[in-house]
């Protein structure tokens, strides 16, 4: 299976992931699957349209959760155009270090959505910020393996 | 880059302040029907599993059909202890009034917004079946929120617990009036700008008091659970516990009303 398509489904499947209905208080808990995936294709340059591609995961998203529409793409977009920005310096990097990495992009994005809710008042609720980066860096070990597995990085 | 992001947040700003993308957004809300319907998979298959084990097809569908049929019982009881209530302090006047008499569509839940953000639910009635925005939904137990998005099969309802959601309610015992304010927690309303004289009690059950014409005159919403005082503020803080299962119940009513005059009584 080629690359693209690879990705395409690891798309579909994160997103599914991303709306699995879960118990009352394990949803604040869910992590931005979407989110790592866009992580993981840009760390591992899968492809140089790492942003752009991370702004129509996240409109997907908008459009999955019947929000306001590119709230996700704008929080994700900016995300991953700063985590381009340090790519080079994070090219041999640990694994303990990309774990804090996706904690902290994920508080950013997730400060990023909650921004746009309060500017649009779709939602005034501030307490969930911080739980699905706690979430995210406990599940980057098992996205980036599982990806690593199933994708075949690009040759240099 | 810059443009990207121009255009993304002129997106945001259109999509929020005005309907322009409203036509884009009903048909785009179509291709997310499969994601819940795949993810609503394993829920499915247990109810369908004990389908299979209890009985043959035609049982079932009966017991569909009587479901169905209780639901529509209950909703409709739910009604009765306000009306026993207004029936005591309105005796006199009964022949003046007008009841509302309310009729309803059984709806099952086919999604529940994975934003912990956002308490809003997705239900398999649509424009096809009439539904419009603003419509009340319950379930067995008492209000669950209103319709806010139709599509064709489908509709978005948003809680009566989502932070940015609050229902005119009274109480059942004397008729006071106040405000129920969702805070993002599917256990919990709140009542604010109460004030420390007015008569609320722990206990007290909250009915819909029809004020706005949104949401229809006497339908639970909750129960009482603390009242605090806290020193210093002038008003109490009032916390209440929603009648419907907001987060468990996957068999709802949407309800339509009609005013039905008292005649004949």
């Amino acid at each position: 299976m080629s690359r693209n398509i690879t990705l395409a489904v690891a798309l579909a499947v994160f997103i599914m992931l991303q709306i699995f209905p879960l118990p009352g208080g394990a949803q604040a808990w869910r992590p931005d699957f979407v989110l790592l995936l866009a992580i993981y294709v840009t760390q591992r340059r899968l492809t140089a349209y790492a942003v752009e591609l991370a702004c129509l995961a996240g409109l997907l998203l908008d459009i999955v959760y019947g929000g306001i529409l590119g709230k996700h793409a704008i929080a994700f977009g900016l995300s991953i155009y700063l985590l381009r920005g340090l790519r080079t310096r994070l090219q041999h990097s640990r694994m303990y270090h990309d774990i804090m990495l996706a904690f902290l992009l994920t508080v950013l994005s997730q400060v990023l959505l909650y921004s746009v809710n309060t500017l649009t008042r779709e939602s005034m609720s501030s307490a969930w910020i911080i739980y699905p980066a706690f979430t995210a860096a406990l599940f980057w070990p098992l996205v980036s393996l599982t990806l690593d597995r199933l994708i075949t990085p690009p040759e240099v | 880059m810059l443009v990207l992001a121009s255009a993304l947040v002129a997106l945001v700003v259109l999509d929020a302040y005005t309907d322009w993308l409203k036509p884009v957004t009903d048909r785009l809300e179509g291709a997310a029907l499969p994601f819940y319907w795949i993810t609503n998979l394993p829920s499915r298959m247990a109810e369908w599993g004990d389908d299979g084990l209890n009985s043959r097809s035609a049982l079932v569908t009966k017991n569909n059909a009587l479901e169905s049929e209780l639901l529509i019982h209950k909703g409709r009881l739910l009604r009765m202890a306000e009306l026993a209530a207004e029936n005591v302090r309105l005796r006199n006047l009964l022949n003046a009034t007008e009841l509302l008499k309310d009729s309803v569509l059984v709806t099952e839940l086919i999604g529940v917004s994975p934003d912990p953000a956002s308490h809003t639910i997705l239900i398999n009635r649509g424009s096809e079946d009439d539904v419009f925005v603003g419509q009340p939904v319950l379930d067995a137990n008492g209000l669950m929120g209103q319709v806010i998005e139709v599509h064709n099969s489908h509709s978005r309802a948003l809680l009566i617990t989502d932070s940015t959601h609050a229902l005119p309610v009274q109480v059942l015992r004397n008729g006071v009036r106040s405000i129920a304010e969702g805070v993002g927690r599917f256990d919990h309303l709140r009542l604010r700008f109460v004030s420390p004289t007015m008569d609320i009690r722990e206990g007290d059950e909250l009915v819909s008091s029809g004020l706005g014409g949104r949401y229809p005159v006497g339908y639970p919403v909750g129960t009482v659970i603390r009242k605090t005082a806290l020193p210093g503020h002038a008003f109490v803080e009032i916390e209440v516990k929603p009648a419907a299962w907001l987060n468990r119940s996957r068999h709802l009513l949407i309800v339509f009303s009609a005013v039905e005059k008292l005649q004949g009584r």
